[in-house]
């Protein structure tokens, strides 16, 4: 098992935007995350990989205390919101594109756009957004529900642009959709990263993800086993054959 | 037998009564689509604003203020304010210490309140049934004689008033942020709060302006009965909810129509069948809907694709 130092990189980034610190989280008896550490600096596209039930997803809601953290702490930049109430983790920049899209059906697209904003609608942004994804301006007054799962996947990551956040956090956003389309979202992925925007991707698909993110973290029964650099990580024996295939 | 007068006035009658119920039903149904719990406390704050009715005229009075229609704007006001504040408070007492617990658990909760309502007026304002006098004199009236069809000012006031506070409802709920977030945490309160709604500010609001509605349906039926005693708001609260569940629980537009729906079915059922029994009838429709439609009659359902 390769261990690539992640520490000395750790000393050398200035500003850690996302540090997750000795996290554990528990499902009633059952233990989800076991003393999970990892850190996103401001600029970088972060990735975590690994396989269904590895507690992905589990770490990815606790940073908005769903379920609350046991133990450890989570920091945005140097703030501390560990368990905080997850509504002010959103005035800070922070915004999660969750697994399953989680879309308010009953809303019009344009609706479930402005749920994505924290403060007044800026126009300059929604012309982004819809620009971004045309297909999201010409559906705008249909209802969130009726649309297919790959333009719910782009009015979740629309929704959460509509804040212009520092942090962006993807669970998933593979799931369940035709290669074509996850071809497509990820280009647009891509740009975002592009623009500066810090990006943290919780991904089962290893090869997109790895491909997509500059370093990783592989997570195993709610364990860290793996981190490195992408490129690392993709010609890592142990990830090749329990992710790539 | 057959009247059309006779049916004119029911109809009417159905749809004043109707208006009553739906402003009430509201608060259930929204409660309801929110935290999935029925307030059993509702009931008592509509009659809360009975009392509250009562209390602010005299007030007024005793201020001198005699122009009749001042004073009633005013009493709303104040009705809508104070049992706005115990609709909050049940939330906060009732219901946000046992979020996430047990689901019978806020249920039981929420009947405490509501018979601590009801003690708390049985004692401050006694047990007796008490009045107001009538404020606005006066009907319009079609034909004449035993052919008539009336409705009183007061009546006709019912229905304006009911029309227009369900309107800017309706425009709160569709068209504000506010109306939002409560839509978006009916639809899924862990998504809306990592976007960035406060969800208990949120269910605080809901619980508020459901009460506030209820406040409206208070002083309209005190203006209109002119008598109110402590227990008033058992039935009607059950009449309401009845209401709720024949629109389907959880639609705005389904508890409004359902309650129009069920006075008008109340008030046909006494005009034409019997009086006595036009409770049973009522709580029969109760029965019948949730047996055989439970979602209710304008309850959608769930086409969603996952």
């Amino acid at each position: 098992m390769v261990q690539t130092t992640t520490k000395n990189m750790l000393a050398t980034m200035p500003s850690k935007l996302l540090n997750i610190v000795n996290a554990c989280a528990y499902y009633g008896q059952i233990q989800a995350l076991h003393d999970v550490s990892l850190y996103v600096s401001a600029g970088e596209v972060v990735t975590l990989i690994g396989a269904n039930g590895a507690g992905k997803s589990t770490l990815m809601m606790a940073i908005f205390g769903y379920p609350h953290l046991r133990s450890g702490q989570v920091f945005i930049g140097d703030v501390e919101v560990t368990n905080l109430a997850a509504h002010k983790l959103a005035t800070m920049g922070v915004t999660l594109v969750p697994e399953g899209r989680r879309i308010f059906p009953q809303m019009t697209v344009y609706e479930n756009l402005l749920t994505g904003t924290t403060t007044q609608l800026d126009v300059a942004t929604l012309a982004r957004v819809y620009d971004t994804f045309p297909v999201l301006a010409s559906r705008k007054h249909q209802r969130a529900g009726t649309l297919s799962g790959g333009e719910q996947q782009m009015l979740a990551i629309g929704r959460g642009l509509m804040s212009n956040p520092r942090l962006l956090l993807l669970d998933e956003p593979s799931l369940g959709l035709a290669p074509l389309v996850i071809k497509q979202i990820f280009a647009v992925l891509a740009k975002i990263a592009a623009a500066g925007t810090t990006i943290f991707l919780v991904e089962q698909n290893a090869s997109v993800a790895l491909k997509f993110a500059q370093r990783g973290y592989v997570l195993v029964n709610g364990k860290i086993e793996l981190a490195g650099d992408c490129d690392t990580l993709m010609h890592d024996d142990t990830v090749r054959q329990a992710y790539l295939g | 037998m057959f009247d059309i007068y006779v049916l004119g006035q029911q109809v009417l009658n159905g749809v004043i009564l109707g208006s009553i119920y739906g402003l009430i039903a509201v608060g259930y149904t929204m409660v309801y689509g929110i935290v999935g719990m029925i307030n059993f406390a509702h009931g008592d704050i509509y009659m809360i604003s009975a009392y509250v009715t009562a209390v602010a005229l005299a007030v007024l009075m005793a201020f001198g203020i005699d122009s009749v229609y001042l004073a009633l704007l005013l009493t709303m006001v104040m009705a809508v304010i104070i049992t706005g504040l115990y609709g909050w408070a049940v939330e906060r007492i009732a219901y946000r210490p046992l979020r996430g617990s047990h689901r019978l658990a806020p249920l039981i909760s929420a009947i405490g309140v509501s018979l601590v309502l009801q003690n708390y007026v049985q004692i401050g304002q006694g047990a007796r049934t008490q009045g107001i006098p009538t404020l606005i004199e006066g009907s319009l009236s079609i034909g004449q004689g035993d052919s008539i069809i009336q409705i009183s000012y007061t009546q006709l006031l019912i229905i304006l008033v009911a029309v227009a506070s369900m309107c800017l409802l309706t425009l709160v709920i569709t068209r504000t942020s506010l109306g939002r977030d409560c839509r978006a945490t009916q639809q899924d309160m862990v998504m809306a709060s990592i976007l960035g709604v406060n969800i208990n500010r949120t269910i605080a609001w809901v619980f508020t302006i459901g009460a506030m509605m209820a406040a409206i349906a208070g002083v309209l039926v005190t203006l209109n009965y002119g008598t109110f005693d402590f227990y008033i708001g058992f039935v009607t609260g059950i009449k309401a909810f009845t209401a709720a569940v024949l629109g389907g629980i959880g639609s705005l537009p389904g508890a409004m129509l359902g309650g129009v729906l069920l006075g008008l079915s109340e008030s046909l059922f006494s005009g034409f069948i019997n009086t006595d029994y036009k409770d049973v009838f009522a709580f029969a429709i109760l029965v019948l809907m949730l047996i055989f439609r439970p979602s209710g009659l304008f309850g959608k359902p769930e086409v969603d694709k996952v």
